[in-house]
C-alpha cells in the first residue's frame, strides 16, 4: 500500500519535488542525514531548507522553548509559544515536506554528549546562538569525529551589507558561514539571520551532492 | 617568527601556547586554535611551546544564531 498524506502518496510529492529540484540531487539528498545543533535563527532556517529541499532525515537538538522574542528571526509562529523549538520546529517541517524523518531532541549539547548526539549523522550543522557553545561543539566535533563534515555560523548580526557574509573552508572538514565579526548584542535582524542559514544550508546541500563547497568565481 | 592570523609577531617562539592565547583571545572560551592548519584540542593546548615559523590562527567565535 502507498502511504498518502492528504490524498497524495509519497511518488506523487517526490515526482514534483524533482521537477523543480536540481537534477541528480533527489538520490543524494534522500539518503541523507544532517543533524542541527541549535532551532533557533540559524537552525530553524537552515532545517526548513533543508526539509524542502529534500533532505531526508534530518536530526534537530535544543534545550530552548519558543518565546515572543524569537518570532523577529526564527521560524515559528505566535500560536508556539511555550512549545520546545525542537517540537514546535518539527511541527513546521513536516508541513512542509511531510515525507521526511525528523527526530527532535530536547537536550543541551555539552562536551560530554558530543559522541552520543551526532554519531549516526552525515553532517554536523552547528547553529548555535551562544559563542563558546559553538567553540565547544568545533572542538568537540572535530576530536570525536574528524572525518565528518561540520557546517558552522559566525556572524550574521545587525543590518550590515549582505555580501560580507560567506562561506569559507576553515579546515579540510570545517566550513563556516559568517561574517566573522558582528555579534548578537547589536540586534539580530531577519534577512542577515536567512542570509547565513542559507550559506550553511547551501555548503550542506553541496556536500551531500559531493560538490566543493567554496568554488573558484569561474566554476559558478 | 610565530604568525598570529596571518600577522608576524615577534618573542613568541619558546613559549607556550596557552601564554599567546591569554594574551591574543580576549574570551579564551569562544576561541579554538589552529596550529600550523589542525585544530588543537583543548586537553592538547597544555604542554605545547611554540616553534619559530609556527602559524597559529584563532578561531574567535561571536554570538548570534
Amino acid at each position: 500500500m502507498t502511504v498518502q498524506i492528504d490524498g497524495i502518496s509519497v511518488e506523487d510529492f517526490f515526482m514534483q519535488m524533482k521537477d523543480r529540484n536540481v537534477d541528480n540531487s533527489y538520490q543524494a539528498l534522500k539518503n541523507a542525514h544532517v543533524t542541527i545543533a541549535g532551532s533557533g535563527g540559524l537552525g530553524s532556517n537552515i532545517a526548513i531548507a533543508l526539509a524542502r529541499s529534500g533532505v531526508g532525515h534530518l536530526t534537530l537538538i535544543d534545550f530552548d522553548d519558543v518565546e515572543l522574542s524569537n518570532l523577529n528571526r526564527q521560524q515559528f509562529k505566535f500560536s508556539q509559544i511555550g512549545m520546545p523549538k525542537v517540537t514546535a520546529l518539527k511541527q513546521n517541517l513536516l508541513e512542509f515536506n511531510p515525507f521526511i524523518k525528523v527526530d527532535a531532541i530536547k537536550t543541551k549539547v555539552s562536551a560530554e554528549n558530543i559522541e552520543q548526539l551526532f554519531a549516526d549523522c552525515d553532517i554536523i550543522c552547528e547553529a548555535f546562538d551562544n559563542p563558546a557553545a559553538k567553540a565547544m561543539l568545533l572542538d568537540g566535533a572535530t576530536s570525536a569525529f574528524p572525518d565528518k563534515p561540520l557546517v558552522m555560523g559566525n556572524g550574521l548580526a545587525g543590518v550590515h551589507g549582505a555580501n560580507q557574509i560567506q562561506t569559507k573552508q576553515q579546515s579540510p572538514n570545517v566550513y563556516i558561514s559568517g561574517d566573522g565579526q558582528t555579534s548578537g548584542s547589536e540586534g539580530l535582524m531577519a534577512p542577515r539571520v536567512i542570509i547565513c542559514a542559507g550559506h550553511q544550508a547551501n555548503a550542506i546541500l553541496r556536500l551531500l551532492m559531493q560538490l566543493p563547497v567554496v568554488e573558484n568565481k569561474e566554476e559558478i | 617568527m610565530v604568525t598570529i592570523n596571518g600577522k608576524p609577531v615577534e618573542a613568541l617562539a619558546g613559549k607556550p601556547l596557552s601564554f599567546l592565547l591569554a594574551q591574543y583571545a580576549q574570551h579564551q572560551d569562544n576561541v579554538v586554535v589552529e596550529l600550523n592548519g589542525s585544530i588543537v584540542h583543548r586537553n592538547e593546548i597544555d604542554g605545547i611551546t611554540l616553534n619559530p615559523n609556527d602559524h597559529v590562527e584563532l578561531i574567535s567565535f561571536v554570538g548570534g544564531g
